[in-house]
Formats: structure tokens, C-alpha cells, sequence
């Protein structure tokens, strides 16, 4: 969840990126991850799209999200390769979990098991 | 038409003087904000309650609309014949007056997600950090079953132009008002595609994450809504084409017992979908798919408050 305080004295480019920036390395927003467009979550926030369009470029620079053209803004994987590619497997499994329609505890458990 | 149709069509004008009187008794519109909260699994905060109603009667209102406009072209196309209609189609008017009243009441739903205007709340705003599509509003066996439906409904127009085209029946089934029906289904679901589609590119903003969520269930069932047309209009097509079938082998000199065949067995395919589709329906809570999908955590609270009251009600006996 994001949220912008208009009466905060941060700005809300800075609210913005320092919140998907600890989404990112909380793993709340896990690798692969479309993130809402710039208009679009201009929109919802209530916010110019040019502030939506400079968190995103901060956050392109330090390497958290990555723009992919028409698939649009995701989250990138975070730490080494092995870390990153772990991330990627993880991303795969929750999006077939959620075509399945399975459970979270049941889909932790076959993690748990399988690990 | 014949007296069966207009007594169907004069329960459907019931069913709507009955919706629009309701809704505009105060006490039931809280009644009906409460009920959609237990329905789509969220609570009714206090806060939010005026608007929600508000919300609630605007759509109810258009959807009411929409279903006797539909309801009215429907008798209009029969009544000026504008549809083929004879003594061998009587049982797809049914299907044709059902399809009207659901099209039309479909159509007014979109109209009415497409151009409400969204509350701009004051002070802080909330929005999801994750980008959302059609798959995270739509269960399956809503999202699928209206593309299934109409697939259904082509196919069974392709069926019976196969057998009228091998001379088993004089004239084609596909040609009749079930074949209308189906055509009026595959135009709905490209309709409703792009309907579902402009939907999820409207704003969603959102003064606090409950009104955020409360959006997300009302959008939800707004799409729900919207892929009834084509679900509904692919399915009852596909009954009407295979209906005239089974009627045209009565009066077919050669073929009749093959025709009717080939339209019994039909029937009775589309039938058993149609009754297992709406029993996974039941089975599955559709109209909480997007609470499982967006707000899990909110979705197994109220699956362990759920699961208590049954075991305290076990207790209890």
C-alpha cells in the first residue's frame, strides 16, 4: 500500500520513492512485480504524473525497478545472482500459486516441504 | 408472440417495478449496503456507509433501466418481426425476452462504472503499489465461462448449419432467433472486453485502504455484471438453436430421428455445462475472488471468523 500526505513537509516524490523503495528491499514487493502505471497512479494519489515519473527514475537508477517496454515497470531482483535468481523462481511460483487458485498457508506448506 | 412469453415478460416488468420500489425505501437501502458487505466479504464502516449507499442506488437505478429498455427491444423485435418467429420458434422468444432483460441490464452497468464520477477524498490518499488486471476481478468461471458460453453458442450454430447442410433438415436452425441470440453474445463479450478493460484503467482514489477495498468489490461486481451479457446470451442461444432443432426433426421427412438426435444430445451437453458451471459458481464464492486475490489477509480473517461461528454454532447443538 502507498500513501501520500499532501500536508507532509516531504515532497511526494520523496514520500513516494522512499516507500516502493522499502517495499523493494522488504520483499512486500517481491521481484517480477508490475508496478501501476505513471498516470494511473498519478491519478490515485491525487498527485502529477511528473512526480509518479521521477520516483520512477530514481528508483530505475539505484537499480530497484526496471522499465520493459510495453510490459511496463517491475520491480527488479534485489542482491547477488543467486539472490536475484532466487527471487525470479519465487515471483514464478506465487503467480502459478494464484492461477491455481491454492491457498497461502497450503502453498507455504509445499515450499516448506520441498525445501 | 404467445401467452407464455408474454406472462415470462410480464414477470420480468414484476421483477423490475419490485427492484425500484425497494430501492427507493430508505431503510431497505441500508438493509441492501449491509448485504453487499456480507456478500462481498468486507465490513460497512460508518464513514463510508452514505457514500456506498449512494454507489449502490446508482447502479441498482441504471441497472433497472437497462433492463427494461432491454426487455422492451426484445418484445419490440418480436412484436414487429423484426426476428423470425413462428409456431417451431416459440421456445427460443423465451430465450430472446431473457437475453433482452440481462443485456440490457449489463450494458446499463457499464455505462454507469464507465462514467461515474469517482469521490476525490481531502488529505491523505492510499493506492495499491502493485498494478491490477481483469484476472485479479474475475474468477474464472466468470472470466472463462462467458468466453466458454459463447464459444458454446458458435459452435452449436456451426452444428446445426452442418446438419441442415446435409439435407437432414429443410430448413437451417442456426437461421432462427437462437442464431440472433448467439451473434448478440459474441458482440457482447468483444463489448464487454473493452468495457472490463476501460473500467480497470479508471482511477481508484481512496481517503483510507477500506475505501480502497470497498472500490475494489464494488468494480468487482461491476464486472460481473458486465461478462453476464455474454454469458447469458451464448448459453441461452445455444438452447434456442438446439431447442429448434429437436422442433424442426418433428417435421423433417428424412433425417428426423437423426436430427433429433444430434439436438437431444446437444441439449443435454449444454444442459449438464450449464448446471455444473453454475454449481463450481456457488462453490467458489466468485463474488469474493478479488478479495482472495488483492486483500488475502482480509480474505483469511474472515474465513477464521467464519470457520468460529460454524464451530460455535456446532457446539451450540
Amino acid at each position: 500500500m502507498l500513501t501520500i500526505d499532501p500536508r507532509s513537509a516531504t515532497p511526494p516524490f520523496e514520500q513516494l520513492r522512499v516507500q516502493l523503495r522499502e517495499q523493494v528491499r522488504t520483499g512486500e514487493l517481491a521481484a517480477g512485480t508490475r508496478l501501476p502505471t505513471v498516470r494511473r497512479l498519478a491519478e490515485d494519489l491525487g498527485i502529477a504524473p511528473n512526480t509518479v515519473a521521477r520516483a520512477y527514475r530514481e528508483l530505475e537508477a539505484d537499480g530497484f525497478i526496471e522499465t520493459r517496454g510495453r510490459n511496463g515497470t517491475v520491480v527488479s531482483a534485489q542482491g547477488d545472482a543467486t539472490e536475484q535468481q532466487g527471487q525470479l523462481a519465487a515471483r514464478a511460483y506465487a503467480d502459478r500459486i494464484r492461477q491455481l487458485g491454492v491457498g497461502r498457508e497450503v502453498a507455504l506448506g509445499w515450499v516448506e516441504s520441498a525445501l | 408472440m404467445n401467452p407464455g412469453v408474454w406472462f415470462i415478460t410480464g414477470v420480468l416488468v414484476l421483477i423490475i417495478l419490485v427492484g425500484a420500489v425497494l430501492i427507493a425505501i430508505p431503510a431497505f437501502r441500508r438493509f441492501a449496503v449491509v448485504q453487499l458487505g456480507t456478500s462481498v466479504g468486507l465490513a460497512v464502516p460508518e464513514h463510508l456507509e452514505p457514500a456506498l449507499r449512494r454507489r449502490l442506488v446508482g447502479r441498482t437505478v441504471a441497472s433497472l433501466i437497462g433492463a427494461i429498455v432491454g426487455l422492451a427491444a426484445a418484445v419490440a423485435a418480436l412484436q414487429t418481426r423484426l426476428v423470425p418467429s413462428s409456431e417451431s420458434t416459440d421456445v427460443a422468444e423465451f430465450w430472446l425476452v431473457f437475453g433482452g432483460f440481462f443485456a440490457g441490464a449489463s450494458i446499463a452497468a457499464a455505462i454507469y462504472a464507465l462514467t461515474a464520477k469517482p469521490a476525490r477524498p481531502e488529505g491523505e490518499r492510499f493506492a495499491r503499489s502493485g498494478a491490477v488486471d481483469l484476472r485479479d476481478y474475475l474468477a474464472p468461471i466468470d472470466r472463462l465461462g462467458a468466453r466458454g458460453a459463447v464459444a458454446l453458442g458458435i459452435v452449436t450454430v456451426l452444428a446445426a448449419t452442418a446438419v441442415s447442410g446435409v439435407g437432414l433438415t429443410h430448413s437451417n436452425a442456426a437461421l432462427s432467433i437462437g442464431g440472433l441470440i448467439v451473434i448478440a453474445g459474441a458482440v457482447g463479450l468483444v463489448l464487454s472486453e473493452w468495457a472490463s478493460r476501460r473500467i480497470l484503467d479508471r482511477p481508484q482514489p481512496a481517503g483510507s485502504p477500506s475505501e480502497l477495498a470497498w472500490d475494489d468489490a464494488l468494480r468487482a461486481q461491476s464486472l460481473r455484471e458486465i461478462v453476464t451479457a455474454p454469458l447469458s446470451l451464448g448459453s441461452w442461444g445455444s438452447l434456442a438453436v438446439l431447442f429448434t432443432l429437436v422442433d424442426a426433426a418433428d417435421s423433417a421427412e428424412v433425417g428426423g430421428v437423426a436430427t433429433f438426435w444430434v439436438g437431444a444430445v446437444g441439449l443435454v451437453i449444454v444442459l449438464i455445462a450449464l448446471f455444473a458451471a453454475a454449481g463450481i459458481s456457488i462453490a467458489t464464492k466468485p463474488q469474493q475472488h478479488y478479495l482472495r486475490r488483492l486483500w488475502p489477509e482480509v480474505a483469511a480473517a474472515a474465513k477464521v471468523a467464519t470457520e468460529t461461528r460454524m464451530a460455535a454454532l456446532k457446539a451450540g447443538h
